[in-house]
C-alpha cells in the first residue's frame, strides 16, 4: 500500500514536471495538424496513374520564426512506361547473335514482352529479317538477339515491358525563379530542411509520402519572406546517349512572423 | 530520494522521453498546401548525334535515320506534355555533356573550348540562329518559363548540336538535359 502511495506521488511529480517542461519549450506542439493528402478541388483531378507526379505544388508556411518547426509530406507517384535501353553492339566475323543485358527486369521473363529492337543501320540484318529476341536468361537478365550482320558495329535500341521498381531522389533545391515578394533562401537554409526519405524506391503505380521538415535554428536569421524548392527526379541509369531528365519541383513559401 | 527513484522507474516503464518536445509544427505556425499536382513527360527521353553535312550542323534526336540539311522540325523536336490540369512552367538546362565512350566525339573538351554548342528553341524554330545556346557552364539555363497551360498542355522544343567540324561517325555523347517543372 505504501509502495502504491509512493508511486502515485512520484507519478504526480512526474506529470507536474512534464507539464512544467512543456510550458517552457520554445517549440510546443501546435494543434494544427497538416492534412497532406491532396484533395481534388473543383474540376482538378490527378494526372493519369501511368504518369509520374508529385503533390502538393506549393506549400505555404506562415508565422514562422527562429527555433520553429514545420513539416509537410510530399507525395511522389511512380507511373509506368516501357523501358528503352541503348547499346553499342559490335559483332565479330561469323557472329549473327548476341546476349544483351537489360537494365530493368524483363516482365515475366518472357521475350514476348520485348516490344521493339531497332538498329542505327536499317541494313543491319544478315537474313533480311528483323532483329528478334529469341531467349531470356533470368539469372543474368539477358536476352539473346539474333539476325545481326556479322563484323559490324551499330547502336541498338531495345524497348520492353519491365517489372522493376524505380528509385527517386528527393532533395532541397535553390529556386531558379522567385515568386514576387519572396527572397532567395538564406545562407545555410539547406541544413534546416530534413527529407525523411531522400531515395524512395517505388513500384510501378505506387504513391509514397515523403516528409519534409523545416527546422530553423533559434539563432538563425531569414528574410521576412523567402522560398525554397523541393525537387524530385527519377535516378537515372542511362547509358550511352544524352538523357532527358525530368525534375518536378514543389515550391515552399515561408513567411516569417511579423512580416506583411 | 525514494520518490526520485520511483520517478526514474516510472520513466523506464513508460519509456517517456526526458526533456524532449517533438514538434511537428510549432505554436502559431500555420502551414497550408495547394492540393495540385506537378507532372510532365517528354518524348523522346534520349538523343543521338548524327552527321548532317558540311554545314557542320548536327541534328540531335533519337531518330535512327540521319536527316538531310536543312533540318526539319521533326529532326530535332521533343514534345513535353503537361499531364495535369493546371499550368506549369518548364525550364530546360544542359549540363555536363561528356564524351561518348571511345568514339570520335569529345564533348567535354569541346564544351570547355566552346567548340560545340547545344542549342534549343521552342517548337518550329528550326533556324539555329534563333535558338538559344548553352556553352560550357553546367546548369546554364537555356529556356525558361515555357508555359504549359491547362487545355493546351502539349508543346514541343528543339535541341540541336552545332559544331565547326563534321563528324564522320554517328556517335552518342553522354550527359543530361534537365526539364524542371513547377507551379508558375
Amino acid at each position: 500500500m505504501k509502495l502504491i502511495k509512493s508511486l502515485t506521488i512520484g507519478m504526480l511529480i512526474l506529470v507536474l514536471c512534464l507539464v512544467s517542461t512543456s510550458c517552457t519549450v520554445n517549440t510546443p506542439l501546435s494543434t494544427v495538424i497538416p492534412v497532406s493528402t491532396p484533395t481534388p478541388i473543383s474540376g482538378i483531378e490527378p494526372p493519369p496513374i501511368e504518369r509520374n507526379w508529385i503533390s502538393p505544388a506549393v506549400v505555404q508556411v506562415a508565422n514562422f520564426y527562429p527555433g520553429a518547426t514545420a513539416e509537410w509530406a510530399i507525395q511522389v507517384h511512380n507511373g509506368y512506361s516501357s523501358a528503352v535501353d541503348k547499346y553499342l553492339v559490335t559483332t565479330d566475323p561469323n557472329e549473327y547473335s548476341a546476349w544483351i543485358h537489360l537494365k530493368k527486369i524483363l516482365k515475366e521473363g518472357n521475350v514476348a514482352n520485348v516490344i521493339d529492337i531497332l538498329s542505327t543501320d536499317k541494313k543491319d540484318v544478315a537474313t533480311g529479317e528483323v532483329l528478334t529476341a529469341i531467349s531470356y536468361n533470368a539469372s543474368t537478365n539477358e536476352i539473346k538477339i539474333e539476325g545481326f550482320k556479322p563484323d559490324f558495329a551499330r547502336y541498338l535500341t531495345i524497348e520492353y515491358d519491365h517489372q522493376s521498381s524505380t528509385t527517386y531522389s528527393v532533395y532541397y533545391r535553390n529556386p531558379d525563379t522567385l515568386k514576387a515578394g519572396y527572397s532567395a533562401p538564406p545562407a545555410g537554409a539547406q541544413s534546416w530542411i530534413i527529407i525523411a526519405d531522400p531515395s524512395p524506391v517505388l513500384a510501378p503505380y505506387e504513391t509514397r509520402e515523403v516528409m519534409v521538415t523545416l527546422m530553423m535554428p533559434s539563432k538563425a536569421v531569414a528574410p521576412d519572406k523567402w522560398s525554397f524548392w523541393v525537387g524530385v527526379t527519377e535516378k537515372s541509369n542511362a547509358g550511352a546517349g544524352v538523357a532527358i531528365s525530368i525534375e518536378l519541383c514543389s515550391t515552399w513559401l515561408i513567411c516569417m512572423k511579423g512580416a506583411n | 530520494m525514494r520518490y526520485i527513484l520511483l520517478i526514474a522507474l516510472a520513466l523506464v516503464i513508460l519509456q517517456l522521453p526526458i526533456g524532449v518536445a517533438q514538434a511537428a509544427i510549432s505554436a502559431d505556425v500555420t502551414i497550408t498546401a495547394q492540393p495540385l499536382w506537378v507532372s510532365i513527360s517528354c518524348a523522346p527521353l534520349t538523343f543521338a548525334i548524327g552527321t548532317v553535312d558540311a554545314s557542320s550542323v548536327h541534328w540531335a534526336k533519337n531518330d535512327l535515320i540521319e536527316p538531310s540539311w536543312p533540318l526539319t522540325e521533326g529532326n530535332c523536336t521533343y514534345v513535353i506534355t503537361n499531364n495535369g490540369l493546371t499550368n506549369v512552367d518548364v525550364d530546360i538546362r544542359g549540363a555536363d555533356l561528356t564524351a561518348g565512350a571511345g568514339k570520335t566525339l569529345t564533348m567535354a573538351a569541346a564544351i570547355g573550348e566552346d567548340l560545340y554548342a547545344l542549342k534549343a528553341g521552342s517548337s518550329g524554330t528550326v533556324n539555329l540562329a534563333a535558338m538559344l545556346q548553352v556553352n560550357k557552364v553546367a546548369g546554364q539555363e537555356m529556356i525558361s518559363n515555357l508555359d504549359y497551360h491547362a487545355g493546351n498542355n502539349t508543346q514541343g522544343f528543339e535541341l540541336a548540336f552545332y559544331a565547326p567540324t563534321v563528324f564522320s561517325f554517328i556517335d552518342m555523347a553522354s550527359g543530361t538535359i534537365t526539364l524542371t517543372a513547377r507551379e508558375p
